[in-house]
């Protein structure tokens, strides 16, 4: 029997939308189809909203210098990353986030917000695989090997669910969704979140919403990586 | 009723090139400072040839040929860098603060000395952004 909970994900808001107010929506289409590769024809393939589509739609041809946490170096799998809830969604990209903002050796940073969205769409957990870790106190929260031989021996994966390594809580739950027919097309809910380096300390980030609840205010690096 | 579902008028080339070129503008107010001598560094092309495309309004590229040049590779790898950014930072100063900043990521090299470098270094920036953009749940 299936369930089909709500799930969460933090994503750009500009990402399908490139341009400005000098670029006709003709133009727009044009450049994005240019700068991305893709058609039409991958627009009606997946019907869904394009924040649900995105890891789908548009490959993203990672070198082998990178990977993610089901996806290993250069491989072309492609997955799309929820949470259970919006505290542990901001938590797991709250490392992202910082990983990529610390990364810059600068200072120069503007205080201003990164705006960000904060989607959820219903999940449905048929065949959905548990990937338990066992010692998760002891797990490296960086080394994703545990996982990537999950991904690389599991060719009929199409959903897997894992303990929130990053959520201090220890109580939150990830998900690696590897079929867009498991996503509803439509989204539950979308809501504006800001995300900004706090002033007040080195390493450690912010979040504002004023409608998404049950955000983490604070987020420092040391917790999350 | 019947729904038929519109397709939009493709864009003729002239079309295709002054859009190349109104991009060309957006990026070069964004991360090169409205310089077309740094804009040219980083594509590999003379200044002049940048000065000669913005006063006709359109790039040389040919947009229709299906085995596209390098430089119009180049182009759209750096168009896409620029998307990415524009996706990521809200304020667009911070776009070319993170473009010419040194990053560990890239062992101590800015994103613009990799783009300077050539197609490969250029590539480089572009599926970072790309990856850093698909990461996180």
């Amino acid at each position: 029997m299936s369930s089909y909970p709500t799930v969460f994900r933090i994503f750009s808001p500009t990402d399908m939308s490139y341009g400005g107010d000098e670029l006709s929506a003709r133009e727009v289409d044009f450049l994005e189809e240019e700068i991305n590769g893709t058609s039409d024809q991958s627009a009606q393939r997946y019907p869904h909203e394009p924040w649900i589509a995105a890891p789908f739609r548009y490959p993203i041809p990672v070198g082998t210098q990178f990977q993610s946490r089901l996806v290993p170096a250069g491989s072309t799998i492609r997955c799309f990353y929820a949470a259970d809830t919006a505290r542990t969604c901001a938590y797991e990209s709250a490392y992202h986030f910082m990983r990529f903002r610390l990364a810059s050796h600068t200072s120069a940073f503007s205080q201003s917000y990164s705006k960000k969205m904060l989607g959820s769409v219903k999940l449905d957990l048929q065949d959905c695989a548990d990937i338990k870790v066992e010692d998760p106190e002891r797990l490296e929260k960086s080394d994703y090997s545990l996982f990537h031989n999950w991904s690389i021996s599991n060719k009929t994966r199409r959903t897997a669910q894992y303990a929130s390594l990053r959520d201090p809580s220890r109580k939150g739950y990830c998900y690696g969704v590897f079929r867009i027919e498991r996503l509803s097309q439509r989204s539950e809910g979308i809501w504006p979140l800001y995300l900004t380096m706090d002033p007040s300390a080195d390493q450690a980030m912010r979040y504002r919403s004023d409608f998404a609840h049950d955000l983490p205010e604070q987020v420092r690096f040391s917790d999350v990586r | 009723m019947t729904i038929v579902a519109q397709q939009r008028q493709e864009l003729s080339d002239k079309e295709k090139k002054q859009a190349i070129c109104k991009l060309m503008l957006q990026i070069l107010e964004i991360l090169f400072d409205q310089n077309n001598a740094k804009l040219a560094l980083h594509l590999g092309l003379s200044r002049s040839v940048i000065g000669k495309w913005i006063r006709a309004g359109e790039c040389g590229y040919n947009v229709s040929q299906k085995e596209r040049d390098n430089d119009y590779q180049k182009f759209l790898v750096l168009a896409s860098i620029h998307r990415s950014l524009y996706s990521i930072f809200t304020n667009p100063k911070d776009r070319a603060i993170w473009f010419y900043a040194s990053n560990s990521d890239f062992h101590g090299a800015s994103p613009s000395d990799l783009v300077k470098s050539g197609i490969l270094g250029a590539v480089t920036v572009k599926q970072y952004l790309d990856y850093q953009r698909g990461l996180g749940v």
